[in-house]
């Protein structure tokens, strides 16, 4: 079976843009999923299932994230992803 | 009055605390720079920063249990993250090449490494997100304090009551303030919205922050007034200004140190019902000091402590050792010993426990992990065999999580089996009491049929609420739902009650909702006698049963019948209170 290839633009909505604890939760709900998953914002490319990684982006509230997926759940990846990022992460502080 | 100074900034914790100011400062950390040269050289800082990050992972992984047990705030978050910085693939292979490459000793290596990423967050010219780096220094610093073995618990060395007043107080900092002696929190800088406000609250003491340049004005031992309310903080407050918070400030300290000085003699209701305390412990040296503070013995050892203590699982031979020392120390009182209660969320990034799982508190966890894993718990079963054969007495062993029935019979197997085979090698083993832990609706619905297999129920409101409501105790969108006197939750606290006296078998509460004096008045009124909490919360909780009748906290019983929400049950335990006691419900 191939390998499905998805990207999806997601823009930051969340207060204080993607520091320690956001980027916490988009690697933890990355790595639940078995597809590479990339991030790229301004030609930067990083993996989303690193924590660390995700810092380096600099993203900040209405930074455009492209989030690509690639493997046998990339659907699903995005979409959680997505859903995230359009909670605010769930931070309270945040909203 | 003269020398009063007035400093406003932002109330983030509700509440009155006047006490002498403790100023804190983190300890500066003076960093040995070296260039490594000779061979072999890098392997060695490199093995030292592996052990210091195992190390730092293992200490924020008992905070993290400690915060789920103590809380039902979801600030553990901002730690789990701290975990996974410190655990990121990328983050190591840069400290890795810090040292191989670079040829930098493992300090420099982590304060270069982390510096970077601070960098730039601070200037990634967003003000929001530069605010947050403070948290990468915080893992740094974690990291260091451990390469260098410097205590890594920041240290508050005082004694007696104090205000913590600081120029800012990083998550763990926050974390490692010791509970029971400080009053309140004042911090020049941060917001409501800030970590440190978080976990203030949900300490529950008071606390104002951005306060401009307070902490340079106080010197520790100053005396100190903070009104959370009204987002104030005064130095050297003079009695005109001060009076009303003194008077409230004396009530609470008067309250407390009347219940503490009461705390040894028994709880009995006006009416005559008499309630047993028991504590909560995580560790042998906490038995010490359970008498003191009220307790007849441990209603509930969390014995996964041990483990994340180690970091690995606990050898036989030493679990042995703890529990004998602990069942010598406590002679003839109650010794309840839990089983491993793993699982769960409580145990993100160990590999030990479980396949990764979408819904790890719906998973294998406790005594399914438990029954999963015989052999791992045969060595609790043995340990807690050879405890009761060294002592001489019976003890009681509760599993978690129990929701089948074959669960209850099958550990009652394992205990025969290995108390058989002890025999054969000519060692008497007294069986332990079987309870177990009544935290899965199922189990509370079927406490009638479950009552005939053990010897008795520990209920566990916090798990017992989390199920019930199915709402995660530790996601902060849905924080608001999780209620534990919500009137399902307690009919089902009722009914285990009612099954447990019908079969003749002890039964007892152990979250943390016992230590509320309000929750203590509906769970006496729901026919709860035996109470297990933090040793802490029972002077408290005991001088509240002293003052309300037991008559009067019984009403509960016909409220929750008729009630639909939390909030009327709090409301009628609030009308008890505010008529028995309501010194103690001004400090609620």
């Amino acid at each position: 079976m191939a390998d499905e290839v998805q990207e999806m633009e997601m823009t930051l909505r969340n207060k204080y843009g993607m520091h320690v604890r956001p980027a916490g939760l988009f690697a933890k709900i990355a790595s639940r999923h078995s597809s590479a998953i990339t991030v790229t914002k301004d030609g930067n490319s990083v993996s989303g299932k690193s924590i660390m990684a995700l810092l380096t982006l600099e993203a900040v509230c209405g930074s455009v994230l492209t989030v690509r997926a690639e493997g046998p759940d990339a659907e699903a990846a995005l979409q959680d992803l997505a859903a995230l990022v359009e909670r605010k992460f769930d931070l309270p502080d945040e909203q | 009055m003269d020398g009063e100074e007035r400093f406003e900034g932002v109330g983030v914790s509700p509440g009155v605390a006047m006490a002498p100011a403790f100023v804190y400062r983190s300890a500066e950390l003076r960093l040995p720079r070296r260039t490594l040269g000779a061979p072999g050289e890098a392997e060695g800082e490199w093995s030292r920063l592996r052990d210091a990050r195992d190390s730092t992972a293992r200490d924020i992984r008992r905070t993290l249990v400690a915060l789920d047990l103590e809380t039902s705030g979801g600030e553990g978050g901002i730690l789990e993250a701290h975990l996974m910085a410190l655990e990121d693939e990328l983050f190591i292979k840069e400290l890795r090449d810090e040292i191989f490459k670079m040829g930098r000793n493992a300090e420099w290596a982590v304060s270069e490494v982390a510096s970077r990423y601070a960098a730039k967050l601070r200037s990634s010219g967003n003000e929001l997100l530069a605010e947050r780096a403070g948290d990468i220094d915080d893992v740094a610093r974690r990291l260091l304090q451990s390469l260098m073995g410097v205590d890594s618990t920041p240290q508050f060395s005082f004694e007696g009551r104090r205000i913590v007043v600081a120029g800012n107080l990083s998550p763990s900092e926050t974390l490692a303030l010791p509970r029971d002696r400080v009053v309140g929190v004042a911090l020049d800088r941060g917001g409501a919205t800030s970590h440190a406000a978080l976990l203030v609250r949900a300490i529950g003491i008071p606390a104002v922050f951005g306060l401009g340049n307070f902490s340079s004005r106080v010197r520790s031992g100053d005396e100190v007034a903070l009104d959370g309310n009204g987002g104030v903080a005064i130095l050297s407050p003079g009695a005109g200004e001060t009076g009303r918070l003194r008077s409230m400030e004396a009530e609470r300290g008067n309250l407390v140190e009347m219940a503490r000085r009461r705390a040894a003699e028994p709880a009995v209701t006006p009416d005559g019902v008499e309630v047993a305390f028991l504590a909560n412990v995580e560790n042998e040296g906490d038995v010490a000091g359970i008498a003191a503070s009220g307790g007849a013995g441990v209603g509930l050892f969390r014995t996964e402590y041990l483990w994340l203590a180690e970091g690995r699982p606990v050898a036989e031979e030493r679990q042995a050792e703890i529990y004998t020392a602990m069942a010598r120390e406590l002679g003839d009182r109650p010794f309840a010993i839990r089983a491993f209660d793993l699982g769960g969320d409580k145990f993100h990034g160990s590999a030990s426990v479980g396949e990764h799982e979408a819904n790890p508190f719906l998973g294998l966890r406790s005594i399914r992990f438990l029954l999963r894993n015989e052999n791992f718990f045969k060595t609790q079963i043995r340990a807690v065999l050879r405890a009761g054969a060294a002592t001489g007495r019976r003890l009681d062993f509760t599993i978690p999580m129990v929701s089948d029935m074959s669960e209850i019979v099958k550990t009652r197997e394992l205990i025969r089996e290995t108390a058989d085979s002890f025999a054969r090698h000519g060692v008497e083993c007294i069986e332990p009491r079987l309870g177990i832990m009544v935290e899965v609706p199922a189990a509370a619905v079927s406490a009638a049929a479950f009552a005939r297999h053990c010897d008795y129920f520990s209920i566990g409101t916090n798990d017992l609420a989390q199920y019930t409501l199915a709402v995660d105790r530790c996601s902060e969108s849905v924080a608001t739902l999780y209620q534990p006197l919500h009137p399902a939750v307690l009919r089902l606290v009722r009914g285990t009650v009612e099954a447990a006296c019908a079969a003749s078998i002890g039964v007892s509460v152990c979250g943390e909702m016992a230590a509320d004096p309000l929750s203590a008045i509906v769970l006496l009124g729901l026919g709860v006698r035996t109470f297990s909490m933090a040793p802490a919360a029972i002077p408290l909780v005991k001088e509240t049963v002293r003052r309300v009748p037991h008559s009067e906290a019984a009403r509960v019983v016909q409220i929750i019948e008729g009630a639909a929400t939390a909030a009327q049950v709090r409301h009628f335990a609030r009308g008890v209170l505010a008529r028995f006691a309501p010194e103690i419900l001004r400090q609620c």
